[in-house]
C-alpha cells in the first residue's frame, strides 16, 4: 500500500493527536509509515499541518498535488492547503455546513456530551469514509494506547460515534 | 559496542529516537536548554530515566553554554555524555565548542544541534554542520528518526576512538518526524567516574594549544579516511549523465521522488552520512565519470564546497537550489525534470501564508502588554525570544534579536539618545523569566552599572512555555523530583543593583498600570537607573509553582450592546474574541475563552463584562 495523507487545522485543535492515532493505526495494521508534525511557535493558534506517508518511504514530506487524502479540521486551512491534493484525491473536512465531504464532527461530538473529543469523532468518520482500509479495531487499539487515562473512554466513544459504530 | 537483542519496535518522534539512541549507547549524562526543534530530546531522556529508574545525570541547564560545559566535564570523568540544543543555542555554546575540539574528550561526547530550515520556529536558517567545520569536528547528518538513532551510536564510537567531540545535525523534519523505531536494551551504566590530572591537556596554555591543533588536524585526516570508498550507492544503474550526492533530509526527499516516479534504477544516488570531514579525493575519483553531479544538502553548500574543485556540480552555488528556505520535494522534482528532460511538472504553488500564531486565550503576557501599551503609547519596545515575541501582533514588540538582547538593546537605545542629547521616548523592554536567567543577567548588570534608564518588565510565568513547559531556575525541584535551590527573581534583580523593583499580577490591570506609571516616573529622574517590574502570573498551559487565581464569574458580551467597532479584536488579539465580519457584534468563543476577564479593560465602551454585574 502507498498512501499520502495531509492533515490540517489550527494549533490546539488536536491535529497532532489525529496524526499520531493514524500513524499508530497504520503501524498496528502492519504497514511502514512516517509522519511529520508542526511544533513550536506555529502551534500557538497558527495553521498546523501534518503529513503522513504509508509505504516504503524515507521522508514524511508530501509533494504538491500528490496527497491521496486531505483531512481538514478547519474549513479555512483545508482551503489554504488544497494544492497538496491529487486532482482525483479525496478530502474530508470538519465543518458546520455538512455535505458530501463535510461533517460537523465538533458539533456532533458536543451533542453527544463529548465536547473535547471532536477530533476523534472526525477520525471515526475518516475511518469509515476515507478509504484507508484499516480495521476499526486497529484505530481503537491506537486511541486506547495514545489517550491520556482521563480522556480514553470519551475518545473511544467519539471515534465509535464518528465511525457509525453506535 | 554490543547492542543486545531487539526488544520491540515502537513509533517514535525523531527527538525521542535520539534520546533512546543516547541511552542505548550507554550515556551517563545528558544536558540541554530547550529550543524548537530540539526540546523533546532531553525531555525524553528524563522521562525514560524516571520510568526505568536509571542512575544517570539528566538535567536542564540555564543556557546552552552551561549545558555544554557541564556535559563536557563529565566526559573528563570518562563517562559517555551528550548535550542537545537548537542551532542558535550552539552559537551561545560556540566558545566552549571551539576549545573543546582542541582539548578533546575522554568519555564519548556527542553534541546534538538541531537545525530549522524554513525557518519554522527560529531566528536563522544557519547550518550547524558549518559550526562543526569551523570548530574542526566531525558531523553526522541523519535523514530520518531511525537513522538519527543509529548515528548516535556511531558518533559515540568515533568520539572515543579519536578523543574528539562529535556533532549530530538533525533538522526539523527529522526531530519532528515519527516512524517505527526498533528498541534495544539500555545497558547498565558501568563506567566509574574518575579524574586523571593532566593540566597540560585539560588546562592547555597557548603553546600547548598549537600542539593540540596539530593533533586535531591529524585526527580529522584519519576520520575522513574512516570510509575511504564511498558507500551507500542504493542502486546499480546503467551509465547516467547525472549522479546525485545527497545528505540528510534531502536524501530522503530525493529517494521518495525516485520511488514515486519509478526512476530509482535510472539515476545513481550517493548518500553522505558524514558531510565533514569528507574523503574528498576518493569521492572525486568516483564522480569523475558523470557529466553532471547534483548536490542536495541542507542548508548551506558544505559538501558542494568541499567537492567543488575539478567537478561540474549543480546545487546551491550555481543557483539550481534556492539559497534560502527549506528544500522542498517539489523543488527537487522540478529540477530533476529539467535536467533529465522528464515530462514537465505543473508550476509550483508558492507556500501560502497560513494563519498567524497568537498568544493563547487568557495568556498573562497579553494583559501585561496591554497595560504597557496603555501606559506608554509612544514607547519603544525592545523584546526577546519566547511566546511573548507574539506581542508583536499587539504592536508592543519593536525589536527582537536573540536571547537576552532586549535588555542590551534598551541600554544601547538609551545611550544613543542620551549621547546625542536628544529627547527620547520611554523605553520599555520585555523578557521572559527563563530568557532572563539564560542571558539577561550580565545584560542587566551592565545596564545598571552604566546608569541606563529604562523599564524592564520581566514576564514571569515560571516556565519555558514556547517549547513545551520546561522548568526554570525559580522552581523548587529538579526534573527528577529531587530538591532544587529556587532562585528568586526579585532577589536576583536586586543583586544586580536595581533600585526600583515592583512585583505585580498582570491580571490586576489597574495595579499594573499604577506600577508602570510609577516606574515611568522613576526613570525620568536624572540619577535613577533601570526600573524592573516583575509581571508574575502562571502560564495557563504549563504554569508550575505559581498558583492561578480562581476565575471569576463568566465573561459575556451582550449582543445588543456590542456595536461591532472591532477595537478589541484588532488591538487585544485574543483568539477567543470572534468577529464574523465588519460591524458584526463580537462574541466570545465558548471553547476558547478562559474567562480571565482581562479583555474587560479593553472595550472602550465597557460592553465586555462579568455576568451578573
Amino acid at each position: 500500500m502507498k498512501k499520502q495523507i495531509i492533515i490540517v487545522g489550527t494549533g490546539g485543535q488536536g491535529v497532532l493527536f489525529v496524526t499520531r492515532a493514524l500513524v499508530e493505526t497504520a503501524f498496528l495494521s502492519g504497514y511502514p509509515v512516517i509522519s511529520s508534525e508542526t511544533h513550536g511557535m506555529a502551534m500557538r493558534g497558527g495553521s498546523v499541518i501534518s503529513q503522513v506517508k504509508i509505504g516504503r518511504y524515507l521522508s514524511p514530506a508530501i509533494e504538491q498535488r500528490q496527497a491521496d487524502l486531505l483531512l481538514g479540521l478547519t474549513e479555512q486551512e483545508a482551503e489554504i492547503y488544497a494544492y497538496y491534493l491529487k486532482p482525483k484525491g479525496k478530502q474530508i473536512i470538519n465543518s458546520k455546513k455538512e455535505g458530501h465531504d463535510r461533517i460537523d464532527a465538533q458539533g456532533r461530538a458536543k451533542d453527544r456530551g463529548l465536547p473535547r473529543s471532536g477530533n476523534m469523532f472526525f477520525l471515526g468518520y475518516v475511518a469509515r469514509h476515507g478509504g484507508l482500509g484499516f480495521g476499526s479495531d486497529k484505530y481503537i487499539e491506537a486511541i486506547t494506547k495514545l489517550s491520556p487515562q482521563k480522556f480514553r473512554d470519551q475518545n473511544i466513544a467519539a471515534f465509535q460515534a464518528g465511525a457509525g459504530l453506535q | 559496542m554490543t547492542k543486545g537483542k531487539k526488544t520491540g519496535e515502537v513509533i517514535m518522534m525523531g527527538n525521542e529516537a535520539m534520546a533512546r539512541g543516547l541511552l542505548e549507547s550507554g550515556v551517563q549524562c545528558a544536558t540541554s536548554y530547550p529550543g524548537t526543534p530540539a526540546s523533546e530530546i532531553l525531555e525524553s531522556v528524563i522521562r525514560i530515566k524516571i520510568e526505568e529508574k536509571l542512575l544517570i545525570f539528566a538535567e536542564w541547564a540555564i543556557n546552552e553554554k552551561i549545558a555544554f560545559e557541564t556535559a563536557l566535564a563529565q566526559s573528563y570523568l570518562g563517562r559517555r555524555t551528550a548535550v542537545a540544543m537548537k542551532q542558535v543555542g550552539l552559537n551561545v555554546a560556540a566558545d566552549s565548542l571551539m576549545s573543546a575540539a582542541y582539548i578533546g574528550v575522554r568519555g564519548g561526547f556527542v553534541i546534538i544541534s538541531a537545525d530549522d530550515p524554513g525557518p519554522k520556529s527560529s531566528q536563522t536558517e544557519q547550518d550547524s554542520r558549518f559550526q562543526a567545520f569551523f570548530a574542526k569536528i566531525p558531523v553526522f547528518d541523519p535523514s530520518s528518526p531511525l537513522e538519527a538513532k543509529e548515528m548516535i551510536s556511531r558518533a559515540f564510537d568515533l568520539s572515543e576512538k579519536y578523543a574528539i567531540p562529535v556533532l549530530i545535525r538533525p533538522t526539523t523534519r527529522v526531530c519532528h518526524a515519527r516512524q517505527p523505531v526498533p528498541l534495544y536494551p539500555i545497558p547498565e551504566p558501568d563506567r566509574k567516574a574518575s579524574f586523571e590530572r593532566n593540566p597540560g591537556r585539560w588546562a592547555a596554555t597557548p603553546g600547548f594549544r598549537f600542539i593540540l591543533h596539530r593533533e586535531l588536524n591529524q585526527k580529522l585526516q584519519a576520520i575522513a579516511k574512516e570510509n575511504p570508498i564511498p558507500k551507500g550507492w542504493i542502486n546499480k544503474t546503467k551509465p547516467s549523465p547525472l549522479a546525485i550526492v545527497a545528505s540528510g533530509v534531502p536524501y530522503a526527499l530525493v529517494h521518495d521522488i525516485l520511488l514515486d516516479t519509478k526512476m530509482s534504477s535510472q539515476v545513481p544516488l550517493f548518500k553522505v552520512d558524514q558531510p565533514y570531514p569528507l574523503p574528498v579525493e576518493e569521492i572525486k575519483k568516483f564522480l569523475k565519470g558523470y557529466k553532471t553531479v547534483l548536490i542536495l544538502e541542507e542548508t548551506f553548500p558544505l559538501i558542494e564546497m568541499q567537492l567543488a574543485d575539478g567537478l561540474k556540480l549543480r546545487g546551491r552555488r550555481d543557483g539550481s537550489i534556492p539559497a534560502e528556505g527549506e528544500l522542498t520535494p517539489d523543488h527537487i522534482h522540478y529540477l530533476l525534470a529539467q535536467i533529465l528532460k522528464w515530462k514537465t511538472q505543473d508550476e509550483l504553488v508558492p507556500e501560502p501564508k497560513g494563519r498567524r500564531p497568537t498568544l493563547c486565550p487568557g495568556c498573562p503576557h497579553r494583559s501585561a502588554f496591554w497595560a504597557i501599551k496603555k501606559t506608554f503609547p509612544k514607547g519603544i519596545f525592545p523584546s526577546d525570544i519566547g511566546c511573548y515575541t507574539l506581542g508583536m501582533n499587539m504592536g508592543v514588540v519593536d525589536t527582537c534579536l536573540c536571547m537576552g538582547a532586549s535588555i542590551t538593546t534598551a541600554t544601547g537605545l538609551f545611550q544613543g539618545f542620551r549621547s546625542s542629547d536628544q529627547p527620547m521616548p520611554p523605553i520599555v523592554a520585555t523578557i521572559g523569566d527563563s530568557t532572563f536567567f539564560h542571558a539577561g543577567i550580565p545584560a542587566l548588570v551592565h545596564a545598571v552599572h552604566q546608569k541606563a534608564r529604562f523599564i524592564l518588565v520581566i514576564l514571569d510565568n515560571s516556565t519555558v512555555a514556547m517549547t513545551g513547559g520546561q522548568p526554570t531556575p525559580n522552581l523548587e525541584t529538579l526534573s527528577d523530583g529531587s530538591p532544587a535551590q529556587p532562585i528568586e527573581l526579585k532577589k536576583m534583580v536586586s543583586a544586580c543593583g536595581v533600585g526600583f523593583i515592583e512585583e505585580v499580577d498582570p491580571y490586576d490591570f489597574p495595579k499594573m498600570i499604577q506600577v508602570l506609571k510609577k516606574a515611568g516616573e522613576y526613570i525620568q529622574q536624572e540619577h535613577s537607573g533601570v526600573a524592573v517590574v516583575i509581571a508574575r502570573h502562571p502560564c495557563l498551559v504549563y504554569g508550575r509553582h505559581l498558583k492561578a487565581k480562581e476565575a471569576g464569574s463568566k465573561v459575556i458580551i451582550p449582543e445588543d450592546e456590542c456595536d461591532g467597532c472591532g477595537f478589541c479584536v484588532t488591538q487585544f488579539d485574543c483568539p477567543a474574541l470572534i468577529q464574523e465580519g465588519k460591524k458584526q457584534p463580537v462574541h466570545l468563543q465558548e471553547e476558547l475563552c478562559t474567562h480571565c476577564g482581562t479583555c474587560i479593560h479593553v472595550c472602550p465602551k465597557k460592553h465586555i463584562q462579568r455576568e451578573g454585574r
